[in-house]
């Protein structure tokens, strides 16, 4: 009876609406007032009244509706730096609760009283209204006759997947190996042949808009990398860019299958035009301080979406590599981002646990989520790794991803959980969605491909080595 | 070929491999050790190196494994293709790395590293036995004659009760590798005559082995017959013996009077004083004398400054912590009170680290005002706290576990515990705060992964502090007679006053790679310490009367090089304070302070804010009082002390104020007589033979010009006689 009442309260509070108020002066007034009173005003920021806070101190506004991570005020009883002094100043942080209010309370947009009204704008618009990229005209392409089977290692045990990718218009899968990428019908579920990829492991895929070619990036470690450009009817290669001297870990065609971009820990973003072998980039970015862990190109050919190991998404015009805008909210490595088929939002995921959806419109972060934090068990301790792995729309808006508790999800175009499949045995860490947008393919950490419908769980193992199945249950 | 796989079979296919895999934890973590890879420099840097971070030295295994297998799939470490694995490209420079080629294909380290590999990564077992301690073999090694190397051996425990040789997974370190390497197979060498330490680490241990080189050229050498007056020259005169190092003789009584009296009243003996005690025959009367110096309240000021540095005693006009000047003074005022009434340091401790009330009222609560100088934190409390009362430094375990002695992060926020309840709250006047104790307070929390973790004492048990104010469990350990940190950390203290530095040197620095000079002398003096109930005077007594304090600060052949055996009095420069106050004296011109009366001295100033900025105290080293540390009091002789002397305003302004001389030649005073007590006043003696045929020189033309005299006594102010302890 008891745990019945705890749980309901804990999700009245979860759907609760905060408001300054009620729920956010309370916290200020325990810990900010004695400084932050309209009297004493200290660095000219006055917290006691909800147009003072609006209002911000001597270095401008300290609250962005919907934006914790760029409001000073969060940042700052936080502590998490980015030059923004750690408050209560000298004094302990706050506790954990108290922050997650303040948190919550800019999340939901700034509501200064109870029935008051978000401070968000309208997000209506963020409704899924059909993919950009027409259906080719000629027949989807599939792989006709492939070079005889490459594997140019010899595996000893299982290779995990590193990259996955699925054709947007025919029932095709790539999966990566160990110096070769295995090809599947993924409705016969037939392995249809390998291409070879003697740089190394593959640690990007991507077909092309049209699915006509299949992009490869990767390469050996802190010895070499590029990205290869393959033919998926022939297995030809069409083309090899760039010449890292570390694996390429992100890497993309443009909508318009002209441009080839592709990073690394390099930090740097290379970007070349297709068909001019051994040429230049066309130009380069080099705004990131970090490894390109994630890079993609819009759907509507005008824009490039780049991401960092610090955390770091920017936005650029692709033809040229102009600077659009910052999506400035992660705290650690992204691992992956996708854009949603109609160019209007961009999912993210990270490390820092959290999975946003970005509107591309303004940059604003128009939902929130950290799907795949594992909890703690009682008695224990400490943050378990909670990092989003993958994320991945599929054609009809649908968002999927897996993450560091080895679940795959499913969102609506808005980002409302759909359904779960439920923790794996092992991490899972790639996802891809098939062209008619009902099945997810999740890549193990055990050379598996885990291929989930939405209600049953079917699974492929392209490198997996039978013997070695079920193994090692990942602590 | 169809692939497709019903779940029900994936979960009951489990490979059996019965071949044993490399440990994590046993085996592969310490080949990053030894390789050097999880150091401060490289990959055991904070934010990592190039890339990629271990945990410094390994003192997390849980959050390694999980860097190097899970946090970049397939790039660190490949299961398929094990020889290609970053971490193996690396290690053997295959791949380009900053640390370059760490070890060979054909090594034990690349082995086990590729074993585990290809048993796929494995992470450990719950219960995989944890290395408890290591032990090195021979812990003693004694050079002599034409003897070169030797070898020692390191054996780790671990906590299934097995042993095993970690000779060539240890990392090896010297103290002075002048008297002995050692290299990494743990080949000692012999260097030059002395004794220092070896020490070898491994996982979270570092332990010691004593080498001994003794000179190539002893055979001449001859025990000498010293008769010792108490168990100090016992337990120096045989470290002596086995280091064939004789002692200077003892010095003479001109010599011991200078030293006893700064030492004990940081004071020059006055002219008076000197004349009394040279002309004294009786046997005893060095004995007697320092029974009588330590009667003085000079003494008491000597004492009172020392802790009152010790734990910061330092006020702040615009202080909203507590550290009002008013605060500063009680406080120095009930420390000075507790040196004038020979308190017991264990009380002296305990009524401190208890502390609680009013900063104005309850003068030892004020370790939790003058400690933090500011806002109050915890861990900074008690960091300064072991310092200050072990001897012990333990802030290298916030972060990681500390690289070269026994304390882990475990130990740390468990003795942060016991400051986690100390809060202040505003008194009824302005500058006053109330120091308690909130018995609710929840203890630290782990820096790994939050855990609470209750009061722990340093290396030892968990206390029942339930509802109760741990710090007087902690007062209870910490003062314990049995608590060997305690009693040695002051027995060092008060040693190194008066050999200008400790058989641990620095005397807060008490670690296992900083070993004592003299075990045997140390624990000797810690013990007596806890057996005289802690009575500081009996300590003092005893040390002031050995020869060992008493011998010359001339060397013979043998101990010239000895800086660290006593084997000879140690010269030293005179503390800011003393050497002010000596001018002073000498000159018969007092300093006046900033808001002190005219006649209180430099060693009588109780708060060491109001007069930091004076400019002779500041150039002479004074301690700034804003850290705990002993080296915050400057002792090294610079090139801007010498300059204030000879150009400063502090010696010719007294020079000019000074009547001594003006009065002297009123009275007639004979030209010998007033060089001789210009002598004694700065150098407590008078001039020998040739100083004194070359000052009358001097004086000769005009017998009664001032001028000379002065510039006499300008030159033996400024003289490095007057300017040391010896």
């Amino acid at each position: 009876m008891r745990l019945f009442v705890v749980l309901l309260f804990a999700a009245r509070v979860a759907q609760a609406q905060l408001n300054y108020e009620s729920d956010v002066k309370p916290v200020l007034r325990r810990y900010c007032f004695a400084c932050h009173s309209a009297e004493e005003k200290r660095a000219g920021l006055e917290l006691e009244s909800f147009s003072g806070l609006l209002k911000g101190g001597g270095s401008g506004e300290i609250v962005k509706p919907g934006r914790p991570g760029s409001s000073i005020l969060f940042l700052a009883i936080s502590h998490e730096g980015n030059g923004v002094p750690n408050m209560p100043l000298g004094l302990p942080k706050m506790p954990d609760r108290e922050i997650g209010i303040i948190r919550d309370w800019i999340q939901q947009g700034l509501v200064d009283k109870p029935g008051g009204k978000t401070r968000l704008s309208d997000r209506a618009s963020l409704e899924f209204s059909g993919g950009l990229i027409p259906k080719p005209k000629s027949e989807a392409a599939m792989p006709r006759q492939l070079p005889a089977s490459a594997t140019v290692d010899k595996l000893r045990a299982a290779q995990p997947v590193t990259a996955i990718a699925a054709s947007p218009w025919a029932p095709l899968l790539a999966v990566a190996g160990h110096g070769a990428i295995a090809l599947y019908n993924t409705v016969t579920r037939e392995k249809l042949g390998e291409l070879a990829f003697a740089e190394g492991i593959p640690y990007v895929l991507r077909f092309s808009r049209d699915g006509s070619t299949l992009l490869a990036g990767g390469g050996k470690g802190a010895v070499a990398g590029k990205a290869v450009l393959f033919d998926v009817r022939s297995g030809m290669r069409l083309g090899e860019f760039g010449a890292e001297r570390d694996v390429v870990l992100a890497a993309d065609v443009s909508a318009d299958g002209k441009l080839v971009a592709l990073g690394g820990p390099g930090k740097i973003v290379r970007v070349f035009a297709v068909g001019q072998p051994g040429a230049k980039p066309i130009y380069e970015i080099a705004k990131h301080t970090d490894w390109i862990t994630a890079l993609e190109f819009a759907p509507d050919g005008q824009r490039l979406a780049t991401a960092d190991r610090a955390g770091g998404v920017h936005m650029w015009e692709a033809a040229t590599g102009g600077f659009l805008v910052s999506l400035a909210e992660h705290k650690d490595a992204i691992t992956s981002l996708s854009w949603r088929t109609d160019g209007v939002t961009l999912a993210t995921g990270s490390e820092d646990g959290q999975l946003i959806l970005w509107d591309t419109r303004d940059g604003f972060p128009a939902s929130t989520m950290t799907p795949h934090q594992p909890k703690l068990a009682s008695g224990t301790f400490g943050k378990l790794p909670g990092g989003v792995l993958s994320v991945q729309f599929g054609p009809d808006g649908r968002l999927f991803s897996t993450g560091r508790d080895k679940a795959l999800r499913v969102y609506s175009s808005l980002g409302k959980v759909l359904g779960a499949l439920p923790p794996s045995l092992v991490m899972l860490t790639k996802v891809a969605v098939s062209f008619d947008g009902k099945i997810a393919f999740a890549g193990d950490a055990k050379g598996n491909v885990h291929i989930w419908d939405g209600s049953k769980e079917e699974m492929l193992q392209p490198y997996g080595l039978g013997a070695q199945l079920g193994d090692g249950r990942n602590r | 070929m169809k692939q497709l796989l019903p779940l029900v079979f994936v979960a009951s296919a489990l490979a059996a491999d019965t071949a044993p895999a490399p440990s994590f934890r046993r085996d592969v973590m310490p080949v990053f050790f030894r390789a050097g890879c999880n150091s401060g420099g490289c990959h055991g840097a904070a934010s990592g190196k190039d890339g990629f971070r271990l945990s410094l030295f390994g003192y997390d295994p849980a959050g390694d494994y999980y860097r190097l297998t899970q946090q970049m799939v397939g790039r660190r470490i490949d299961v398929a293709v094990p020889e290609q694995s970053l971490l193996l490209m690396k290690a053997l420079g295959k791949a380009p790395h900053s640390g370059g080629k760490r070890f060979a294909a054909d090594s034990d380290h690349y082995k086990v590293l590729l074993r585990w590999i290809e048993a796929g990564a494995p992470d450990d077992a719950e219960n995989v036995p944890a290395a408890t301690g290591i032990a090195i073999v021979p812990d003693k090694i004694l050079f002599q004659g034409n003897e070169k190397a030797r070898r020692v051996k390191v054996m780790a425990t671990y906590s299934d009760g097995t042993e095993r040789d970690v000779t060539r997974l240890a990392l090896y370190l010297t103290n002075n590798a002048s008297n002995a390497n050692i290299d990494d197979q743990g080949n000692v060498t012999a260097g030059s005559s002395g004794a220092t330490y070896v020490f070898a680490r491994f996982a979270k241990f570092t332990t010691g082995a004593e080498v001994i080189v003794l000179p190539r050229n002893s055979a001449g050498y001859k025990k000498p017959i010293i008769k010792p007056v108490n168990y100090i020259d016992e337990l120096v005169g045989s470290r002596l013996d086995k280091l064939r190092i004789l002692p200077s003789g003892l010095a003479g009584d001109a010599e011991f009077l200078r030293r006893v009296h700064f030492d004990l009243t940081g004071l020059p003996p006055t002219a008076g004083e000197y004349r009394r005690f040279m002309a004294s025959t009786a046997k005893d009367k060095r004995a007697k004398w320092i029974d009588e110096l330590m009667e003085r309240d000079e003494f008491a000021d000597v004492w009172a400054t020392k802790w009152s540095e010790m734990v910061k005693v330092l006020g702040d006009t615009n202080s909203g912590s507590g550290t009002d000047p008013k605060a500063a003074q009680e406080y120095y005022k009930w420390i000075r009170a507790q040196v004038k009434r020979n308190a017991p340091l264990d009380q002296f401790v305990r009524a401190q680290v208890e502390g609680s009330g009013s900063n104005l009222a309850d003068a030892p609560a004020n370790l939790y005002t003058m400690l933090p100088q500011g806002n109050y934190q915890a861990k900074a409390v008690a960091q300064d706290v072991a310092q200050v009362f072990t001897g012990v430094r333990i802030q290298c375990a916030e972060c990681h576990n500390h690289p070269f002695d026994r304390w882990t992060m475990d130990d740390y926020y468990g003795f942060v515990s016991f400051f986690t309840g100390v809060k202040r709250k505003y008194g009824s006047d302005a500058v006053e705060f109330y120091i308690y104790n909130d018995a609710n307070a929840p203890p630290a929390k782990h820096l790994m992964d939050g855990r609470p973790m209750p009061p722990k004492f340093l290396g030892g048990v968990l206390p029942d502090t339930k509802g109760k104010d741990p710090r007087a469990a902690l007062a209870d350990w910490l003062t314990s007679s049995g608590n060997a940190y305690f009693r040695q950390n002051f027995a060092n203290r008060i040693w190194a006053h008066f050999f200008g530095r400790g058989i641990v040197e620095p005397v807060d620095d008490v670690r296992i790679s900083n070993p004592p000079s003299n075990r045997e002398l140390i624990e000797a003096l810690g013990k007596r310490l806890a057996e005289y109930k802690f009575d500081s005077k009996a300590l003092i007594r005893d040390i002031c009367n050995s020869r060992t304090y008493q011998a010359s600060a001339a060397s013979n052949a043998s101990n010239k090089a000895d800086e660290l055996q006593f084997s000879h009095a140690a010269v030293r420069r005179l503390r800011a304070d003393v050497m002010l106050d000596a001018i002073s004296q000498a000159t018969g011109v007092k300093t006046t302070f900033n808001n002190f009366p005219t006649g209180y001295r430099a060693a009588q100033v109780f708060d060491g804010g109001a007069h930091y900025n004076h400019y002779f105290l500041k150039t002479f080293g004074l301690a700034s009082r804003e850290t705990v540390n002993a080296a915050d009091t400057r002792m090294e002789p610079t090139l801007s002390q010498t300059l204030h002397l000879i150009n400063g305003a502090t010696v010719d302004e007294k020079l000019s104020r000074s009547s001594l001389i003006a009065g002297m030649l009123k009275k007639n005073a004979k030209q010998e007589e007033i060089v001789e007590e210009l002598y004694i006043r700065t150098l407590t003696r008078t001039p020998t033979a040739s100083e004194k045929k070359r000052m009358l020189a001097l004086t000769e033309s005009n017998p009664n010009d001032r001028k000379t005299y002065e510039d006499i006594f300008w030159g033996l102010l400024n003289s490095t006689e007057f300017a040391f302890n010896h």
